[in-house]
C-alpha cells in the first residue's frame, strides 16, 4: 500500500485549483479546494488489472484509469492537470491567441494586421478532415498579428491570430 | 463466392470479416501505409497495401484497387460504407475485373446519387418530398433553408442559412466544400423543417423483385448534421405511419430497380405526422446493428446472398420488430466543440454483459490520426423495452474507459442521462436544446478523482518480492503443495522432449 508523501496540485479545465497533502495521521490525505477543506483516509492498493489503480478512499474501494492528465473513475471521465510546483502565473492562459483547434490545412485567412475585428467575425477558416471550420474573434479588437498564411499546414494550438484591445 | 476484398477500412471492415468467417468465405483487406497496423489488417485472411496514407493514393484510388482484386482473385467486392461505397465508375470497373459488387446495380446509385435527380423521380413515384429547388428558387421555397451538395452525403456539403444576408457566403463554402469533398461543386436548396426528427427505413430488395423493408432508425440526435445516437424502434412512430412509411421506401426502391441493401432517409414533423423522403443511401449504412438487434437478421449476410442471386426467402409479414435498439457512435472528438482530435489510445476497456454490441477498429496503442474518419467504435445495447434499453446505455457508457485521446464519452453520457432524451424527446435540435454542460461535469467530479490523481502520481506500489511462491494457509489449495521457491509450473520432462511439444 502507498500513501502520500508530498503536496500535489491539480488544475481542472476551469481553473479550479486543488491541493492534496498528506494527513496528520498515516494514511490519512488532506485535500483542499476554495474554502473546502476535507481530511480521508486513502491508500493505493496493490494488484488490479495491468494499467488500473486500485485505491481506497474511506473504506470505499476504487479503480481508476490514468492517461496523463486524464482519469476515468466511477464511469466517468475527467482531465486534471498536475500543476505541483509552477508558478501562479505560469497556470493562466494566454487569451490574446486565437489557436487552431485541430490539425490542418490553413484555407482561408479574412484579416490582416492591424484590422479593427468584431466578435463572431470569421478570421481564419482552416480545413481537416474534409471540414471547414472558421476561426472567430471572441470579441471587438484589433488584429495584432496573423502567423499564417492561405496553404499553410498548422497544428492543434497553434496561435494562428493574436487580437489584442 | 469463396473470397471477398472489403474494400474499406476501420470498424465497418472488421465487422464485414466477422461475417464472411461465419459463413467460411475468404476475406481480402486492404490497407493503406498508415494502417498497416490496423485490426482489419490482422483480422483477414489476406491484406494487401494500396498505397500511401492520403485516400485518393489509396482507398479511394480504383486502378489500386482492381489491380488488388485481380491479383488476390477475389470474386466479390464488399464496399462497406463512405469512400466508393456509392461510386457507380468504381461498381462497374469491379464487375468489369469479373468480381461481384456486393451493393446496388449502377444504375440505381446513379438514380440516387445526385439528390436533385432523385428528388424528381420521387416525386414521379409519388412519394413525399421537401420543398426545395435551385438557388433563384429561394424566393418561392423561402427561409430558413439548407444548402446542400447536390452530391453530398455524411453531413459534408451542407448549410444552413436563417436570413437572406448569409446565403451568398453560406453558397460559396458548400461549392468549395462539396467540390473537394465529392468533385462536384452543384448544390440545391431546401426547405429547412425546424425540429423535425430524422427517421430512415432499412431496405432490402433481392434480384427476383422481392423487395422488404426492415422498418425503422431514428437518428436524429446529431452534431454537424452527422447522427451521433441511432435507434430501432423510433420512441414516436406510430404503426400506421411505420406502415406509410416502410410503403413509401419500398416504392422509392422500386422505383429505381433497387438490389441489395439501402436506406431511405426521411424527415418526420411530430405535430402532423409528415413525412418528406431525403436521400437514399445505396450501401450499408453505420447504424445498420441496431436494425440486425430488432430483427435477429444479419444485414451483411443478407447482402452476401443477395449478390450471390438468392432470393430473399421471406416476406414483409414475416419480420417483426422485437425489443429495443439504440447505438452511439464513440468519436475522437472534443464533447463540447465536436473537434476531431488526434493520439495514442492508452488505456481501452469495453463495456460487458447482457444485450451489449461494440464494433471497433481500435485497439490499446492504435494511434488515431489525421488522415480518416474519426470514429472509434459503435456502441450497441439492446434491451426489451426502450426504458431498460436507455439504462443499459448508461451503464455500458459507464463501464467504457478510453483514454489518451480525448472523445466525445462524456457528450454520449450526457445524452442518455438527460431527461429528454429517456422521455423520447429527440428532435435534430436535441443538442441545441440540451447542449452538454462540460462547467457542470467538471464540477460533479468526486474528490476521489483528484486523490487518485495524486496517489497516482505517487509512484508505483511496491511489488511483491520476486520468486516468492504464493501464501496459502489453505492446505487443501493446490498452491499449498508446491515447493516454497516454485516460480513457475514445469511440465514433466516426458511432454518436454516430446516431438513439437511445447512446455
Amino acid at each position: 500500500m502507498t500513501t502520500l508523501t508530498n503536496q500535489r496540485q491539480f488544475l481542472t479545465s476551469f481553473g479550479q485549483l486543488t491541493a492534496v497533502r498528506p494527513g496528520p495521521q498515516p494514511s490519512q490525505l488532506v485535500l483542499e479546494c476554495g474554502d473546502r477543506k476535507i481530511t480521508c483516509r486513502a491508500e493505493r492498493l496493490d494488484g488490479g488489472p495491468t494499467g488500473a489503480l486500485c485505491l481506497e478512499v474511506d473504506g470505499r474501494r476504487l479503480q481508476a484509469w490514468i492517461a496523463g492528465r486524464t482519469i476515468h473513475l466511477l464511469g466517468r471521465t475527467w482531465e486534471l492537470e498536475d500543476v505541483t510546483g509552477r508558478s501562479r502565473r505560469s497556470r493562466v492562459q494566454d487569451t490574446g491567441g486565437l489557436t487552431s483547434p485541430m490539425p490542418g490545412t490553413v484555407l482561408d485567412v479574412r484579416v490582416k494586421t492591424g484590422d479593427s475585428v468584431t466578435k463572431g467575425q470569421v478570421l481564419v477558416v482552416i480545413e481537416a478532415m474534409k471540414m471547414e471550420h472558421a476561426v472567430k474573434a471572441p470579441t471587438d479588437g484589433t488584429v495584432r498579428a496573423v502567423h499564417f498564411k492561405i496553404g499553410d499546414r498548422c497544428g492543434p494550438g497553434d496561435v494562428l491570430v493574436d487580437v489584442g484591445d | 463466392m469463396k473470397r471477398v476484398l472489403i474494400a474499406n477500412r476501420g470498424e465497418i471492415a472488421v465487422r464485414i470479416i466477422r461475417t464472411l468467417r461465419e459463413r467460411g468465405i475468404e476475406s481480402v483487406a486492404v490497407y493503406s501505409e498508415a494502417d498497416a497496423t490496423a485490426p482489419h489488417v490482422f483480422m483477414a485472411d489476406q491484406a494487401v497495401c494500396l498505397g500511401p496514407a492520403a485516400a485518393t493514393e489509396s482507398y479511394l484510388n480504383i486502378p489500386k484497387l482492381i489491380a488488388a482484386i485481380t491479383a488476390t482473385g477475389a470474386d466479390a467486392v464488399h464496399p462497406g460504407y463512405g469512400l466508393l461505397s456509392e461510386n457507380p465508375v468504381f461498381a462497374e470497373a469491379v464487375a468489369a475485373a469479373g468480381a461481384v459488387f456486393i451493393g446496388p446495380p449502377p444504375s440505381a446509385m446513379r438514380a440516387m446519387s445526385k439528390k436533385t435527380d432523385a428528388r424528381a423521380t420521387m416525386i414521379a413515384a409519388g412519394v413525399p418530398v421537401v420543398p426545395g429547388g435551385e438557388i433563384g428558387d429561394i424566393a418561392r421555397i423561402g427561409y430558413p433553408v439548407l444548402v446542400k451538395a447536390a452530391s453530398g452525403g455524411g453531413g459534408k456539403g451542407m448549410r444552413r442559412v436563417m436570413a437572406a444576408e448569409e446565403l451568398e457566403d453560406a453558397v460559396a463554402s458548400c461549392q468549395r466544400e462539396a467540390a473537394k469533398a465529392f468533385g462536384d461543386a452543384s448544390v440545391y436548396l431546401e426547405r429547412l423543417v425546424l425540429r423535425p426528427r430524422h427517421i430512415e427505413i432499412q431496405v432490402l430488395a433481392d434480384s427476383h423483385g422481392n423487395v422488404v423493408h426492415l422498418f425503422e432508425r431514428e437518428c436524429s440526435v446529431q452534431r454537424r448534421h452527422q447522427k451521433v445516437v441511432e435507434e430501432s424502434p423510433s420512441p414516436v412512430l406510430t404503426a400506421r405511419v411505420r406502415d406509410a412509411m416502410g410503403a413509401a421506401a419500398v416504392a422509392a426502391a422500386k422505383a429505381v430497380g433497387y438490389v441489395n441493401a439501402g436506406t431511405c432517409e426521411f424527415l418526420y414533423d411530430d405535430r402532423d405526422e409528415s413525412f418528406y423522403f431525403l436521400e437514399m443511401n445505396t450501401r450499408l449504412q453505420v447504424e445498420h446493428p441496431v436494425t440486425e438487434l430488432v430483427t435477429g437478421l444479419d444485414l451483411v449476410s443478407e447482402q452476401l446472398r443477395i449478390a450471390a442471386g438468392e432470393p430473399l426467402g421471406y416476406s414483409q409479414d414475416q419480420l417483426s420488430q422485437r425489443g429495443h435498439a439504440i447505438e452511439v457512435r464513440l468519436y475522437a472528438e472534443d464533447p463540447v466543440t465536436w473537434l476531431p482530435q488526434i493520439g495514442r489510445v492508452d488505456t481501452l476497456v469495453w463495456p460487458e454483459g447482457p444485450g451489449i454490441r461494440v464494433d471497433s477498429g481500435i485497439y490499446a496503442g492504435w494511434e488515431v490520426g489525421v488522415n480518416y474518419d474519426p470514429m472509434l467504435a459503435k456502441l450497441c445495447v439492446y434491451a426489451a423495452d426502450r426504458p431498460k434499453a436507455v439504462a443499459r446505455l448508461r451503464r455500458a457508457l459507464a463501464e467504457t474507459v478510453v483514454l489518451g485521446v480525448r472523445t466525445n464519452l462524456p457528450l454520449l453520457q450526457h445524452i442518455a442521462d438527460s431527461p429528454a432524451y429517456l422521455a423520447g424527446d429527440t428532435t435534430t435540435a436535441f443538442l441545441d436544446e440540451h447542449p452538454f454542460d462540460a462547467k457542470a461535469w467538471v464540477d460533479a467530479m468526486p474528490d476521489a478523482a483528484v486523490i487518485a490523481m495524486a496517489l497516482g502520481a505517487t509512484g508505483t506500489p511496491a511489488q511483491a518480492t520476486p520468486g516468492a511462491a504464493p501464501a496459502s494457509s489453505d492446505p487443501y489449495s493446490p498452491w499449498a503443495r508446491l515447493p516454497r521457491d516454485a516460480t513457475h509450473v514445469r511440465a514433466p520432462a516426458k511432454q518436454e522432449t516430446a516431438p513439437g511439444g511445447a512446455s
